[in-house]
């Protein structure tokens, strides 16, 4: 141990300034402190790696003595080397929250949506808001707000593990075999809930699918747990090769009495299994199609338009996602559209069907061809003209016997050069009606 | 009348506590102890030191083997070479009575990361001996960049502590063998955020993003309240290459301390490379060739490797390190090296390996090579060897083989550097000029009595002293102009 002469002895310290009302980044200012608080250092007892508080006028600071070189207590005399000054750094990045409030404090997180709009973005301790399970920092301002699917706006206190949507704490579930990954009621319920029909029978198989018949009340599904195993059933909106909308054994019963409302609002809703059928949601002679074949009763465009406004108005009241109202807004167009341009298309097919049974048939082509119906229009992909599907009306004897055959002819010679004929205007296929 | 102001180092070193890591193994080299064996051992041990004075330093077995013993030192201030003199001497006394203790149960204790000697039985876990090194760190904003300090140099650091090339009577393929088999090492990710009291979050983001269930197996682990524990490190024999350990350590932590109170930020080096360097530097140690990050995106580019876009060798990239300013205006670790008043010899253990190393010569750099000369060298008779010599290392603390065998090898070059670095360490506190003051470390130098032997320049200038013994404290007043612009053109 080296010794220090009695006549000036010395003890080595790291000093602590960081609690100081007053800012030390000058010798001056550590000159000023020492006057003005080392005195309460005179008399004070010490040892090695002692450390000791202190109060003064200017806040608090504190010392810990690295080496007292044999002194036991502080006097004029003592020499204080200090070997480190621990004091709060230069404040290049100072929380906007504090500055606000005129103050400055160094900010150590940042709140990445203020980045992104380029706004200042840094934040401190006390004005950082976190969601449990991440490590983001937000201001106030831009704290996610929960995703729950009511529409309310609470700030969110989680992001959900499974989905990665944020939620406020009545969302909030543990993953039973582990505490730290927090799921939503939703995922919760899709990844760790039973079939409710099988616990009925008394097995325990996991409800993977839920039964997505609407409530009618914002995006409100029916929402019961059921195996896909047993107890689910589909409605095959994509075609055979594709999962379809899962409903319970009780909803895919009752289909056919389901009202338009409910059907289309499944259809508009339901997730495309891939790309390219995503444009098949907005096609409306096969949402037309899909609802008449469900109910065996074909829809009218008069309806269709009357229920898609009032689907508009259930999205109004609730915060829907924005593709819902997209496709909404779409399908009601192209139904706005298909009212006006149909009845015109329709009259020219009408014209030429009956030109072109007016040099073929014996009996006034008006009588026997009352009228003609696009069932069905077709856009190939990348095609520019659709195609269609027409059904065309037939008139009855004065003996009350249909004209059917005489339209179609022997061997069904008519039909094919009608539609050969009508391949130009884009016909794909004729269908005769009563 | 306040007692007066001496000697202020502006950004200086923190207080360090060492869990000296030791290996048991049987005098006859083929057994490992038993639980209780290490349990007397460690008893022992414990009342050898409550009688030598040394109760402060404890003496506990590890619990994840039954060969292995911490010593663990108090936290002491390592701030000058008669604090780290004083340290190291008790250190190597509490080694020597572990060693007694060890022997007097048939047993002896040495460092080194893996048993040399014995492989373990299968399903058996295999003992692995490390040297943590903590560093006392009081403020969160420091803890940050120290953290990303060691971090960014993980690899370079690994280069010089490996020490287990050898394991069960056989040379592996890597030099640090520990790191390689160790479960719980983890590179350190990338903090730009640190709060201690968001701990649990960043739990939960190590969690999710790294699959990482315990913060605490990080490389450098900062859980702990005020510390930070530098894990990587292999057990050393050598308290010589301790003690130069030791220094680089605290360096770093004087630089990231600085780098934190000036505000600054460092670029980041992405995981996957540090991942990548610190393979190869467990593989190869000195002589791995690290490769650069090529996506590190820099305001101003340095002359270290990872700016210049080349591959380096472990040793050079090291000596890199220590000359470089991690941001524009910030020291280097050269410079808290200065702090420390660090003394040629301190350091030399592996200074002068990774010097000669950059001259191309064929030298030893750290332990782990030691050892594969060894294995090389002595042919069957390197366990004796070995054995000896890691007693020897104990029992004669000045000694360090790899500076003797590269001095005794390079003698003329070792001079040379010697005195390159004698004056690269040099605290230039005698300069007379202004402009070179301004080179110098911020401290202010109170000329301290003759008979004060911590200051190795007795006379201190006139231009940088604050006050002295001899002026009355209201002469401060008088001064302040004059100090406070000498402290300008220091930057304090």
């Amino acid at each position: 141990m080296t010794t220090q002469s009695s006549q000036y002895p010395y003890i080595e310290v790291t000093l602590n300034l960081r609690n100081l009302n007053v800012k030390v980044d000058n010798l001056q200012g550590l000159l000023k402190i020492w006057q003005a608080l080392a005195r309460d250092l005179i008399g004070k007892p010490i040892t090695t790696g002692q450390r000791l508080e202190l109060t003064g006028s200017k806040g608090k600071w504190s010392l810990i003595v690295l080496d007292t070189h044999g002194i036991a207590s502080i006097d004029e005399k003592t020499y204080i080397n200090v070997v480190d000054i621990e004091r709060n750094p230069q404040i290049r990045h100072a929380c906007k929250e504090c500055k606000k409030q005129n103050k400055t404090m160094f900010g150590p997180f940042f709140c990445p949506e203020c980045r992104r709009l380029e706004q200042p973005d840094r934040l401190c301790e006390i004005h950082t808001q976190f969601l449990e399970n991440k490590y983001t920092a937000y201001c106030p301002e831009h704290l996610p707000r929960c995703q729950n699917s009511k529409g309310s706006d609470d700030p969110a206190t989680f992001e959900c593990d499974y989905c990665h949507k944020t939620f406020s704490d009545k969302w909030k579930h543990h993953h039973p075999n582990d505490q730290f990954t927090l799921l939503c009621r939703n995922c919760y319920s899709f990844l760790f809930e039973l079939c409710e029909d099988c616990q009925h029978e008394g097995h325990k198989r996991l409800g993977k699918s839920r039964c997505a018949f609407p409530t009618g009340v914002g995006d409100e599904k029916h929402g019961k747990r059921i195996c896909t195993l047993r107890h689910a059933r589909q409605w095959q909106i994509w075609g055979p090769h594709w999962r379809g909308i899962i409903l319970c054994e009780q909803h895919y019963q009752q289909l056919s009495q389901a009202s338009s409302a409910d059907l289309l609002w499944m259809l508009i809703t339901a997730k495309p299994p891939t790309q390219f059928l995503r444009s098949k949601i907005t096609d409306v002679y096969r949402l037309r199609n899909l609802i008449g074949y469900v109910r065996q009763k074909e829809l009218s465009w008069e309806e269709m338009e009357r229920v898609l406004r009032g689907l508009a108005e259930r999205i109004e009241q609730y915060k829907a996602p924005k593709y819902v109202k997209e496709h909404i807004r779409q399908i009601t167009k192209k139904v706005g559209e298909v009212q006006t341009n149909l009845p015109i298309i329709e009259a020219e097919l009408l014209d030429r069907i009956r030109d072109f049974y007016r040099s073929r048939l014996r009996e006034n082509p008006v009588t026997v061809v009352l009228g003609v119906t696009i069932k069905k229009v077709f856009w190939g992909r990348g095609n520019k003209t659709p195609s269609y599907k027409i059904a065309v009306h037939v008139g009855r004897d004065s003996r009350g016997k249909s004209m059917k055959g005489l339209l179609i002819g022997k061997k069904g010679t008519l039909v094919n050069q009608l539609e050969n004929h009508l391949k130009l205007h884009a016909v794909e296929r004729i269908d005769f009606e009563e | 009348m306040p007692p007066k102001l001496g000697e202020i180092i502006e950004n200086g070193p923190s207080r360090h506590r060492l869990r000296k890591g030791l290996l048991l193994v049987s005098r006859d080299i083929k057994r490992e102890p038993s639980q209780d064996e290490q349990t007397r051992i460690v008893t022992h041990a414990t009342k050898m030191l409550t009688g030598s004075g040394l109760s402060n330093y404890k003496v506990e077995p590890d619990t994840s083997h039954s060969s292995l013993l911490n010593i663990i030192t108090p936290f002491v201030s390592v701030h000058t070479p008669v604090h780290r003199d004083i340290f190291f001497k008790q250190l190597s006394k509490v080694m020597h009575i572990v060693l007694n203790s060890a022997e007097a149960n048939g047993f002896f204790s040495m460092g080194m990361g893996i048993n040399p000697f014995i492989i373990p039985q299968e399903g058996q876990p295999t003992a692995l001996c490390a040297d943590i090194h903590e560093i006392e760190v009081l403020n969160d904003l420091e803890i940050n960049r120290i953290y990303n300090l060691f971090r960014q140099y993980l690899p370079e650091l690994i280069a010089i502590s490996a020490h287990s090339a050898l394991y069960g009577g056989r040379l592996q393929k890597d030099l640090s063998t520990r790191m390689r088999i160790n479960p719980s090492s983890f590179t350190p990710p990338s903090l730009t955020l640190f709060s201690s009291k968001q701990l649990d979050r960043l739990k939960r983001d190590a969690r999710k993003n790294y699959g990482l269930g315990d913060l605490a197996q990080l490389d450098v682990n900062l859980t702990k309240p005020d510390i930070l524990a530098l894990r990587f490190v292999d057990a050393q024999a050598s308290l010589r290459f301790i003690r130069s350990q030791l220094l680089l350590f605290q360096a770093i932590a004087i630089h990231g301390r600085s780098l934190a109170r000036q505000g600054s930020q460092m670029p980041i080096l992405h995981n996957r490379v540090i991942k990548e360097n610190k393979a190869l530097a467990i593989e190869s140690g000195p002589g791995a060739v690290f490769k650069p990050d090529s996506k590190r995106q820099v305001k101003k580019a340095t002359a270290w490797y990872q700016d210049r876009k080349v591959a380096e060798r472990a040793s050079n990239a090291l000596l890199e390190v220590l000359h470089l300013h991690t941001v524009g205006d910030s020291g280097t670790i050269l410079h808290g090296l200065r702090m420390l008043k660090t003394d040629y010899a301190e350091i030399s253990p592996w200074l002068l390996g990774a010097e000669l190393r950059k001259r191309g010569e064929a030298c030893l750099v750290n332990y782990g090579e030691y050892q594969k000369r060894l294995f090389y060298i002595a042919r069957n008779a390197w366990p004796t060897q070995l054995q000896n010599d890691m007693q020897r290392l104990v029992k004669e603390p000045d000694t360090d083989f790899l500076y003797d065998y590269n001095k005794e090898k390079f003698s003329e070059l070792s001079t040379q550097i010697a005195t390159e670095w004698a004056e690269k360490l040099k605290f230039r506190r005698n300069t007379k000029k202004a402009s070179a003051t301004a080179q110098t470390p911020k401290t202010v130098q109170t000329p301290k009595p003759e008979n004060n032997n911590l200051s190795k320049n007795k006379s201190a200038p006139s231009s940088q002293s604050t006050h002295t013994p001899e002026r009355d404290n209201n002469n401060i007043s008088e001064n302040k102009s004059a100090i406070s612009n000498l402290f300008k053109k220091m930057g304090f």
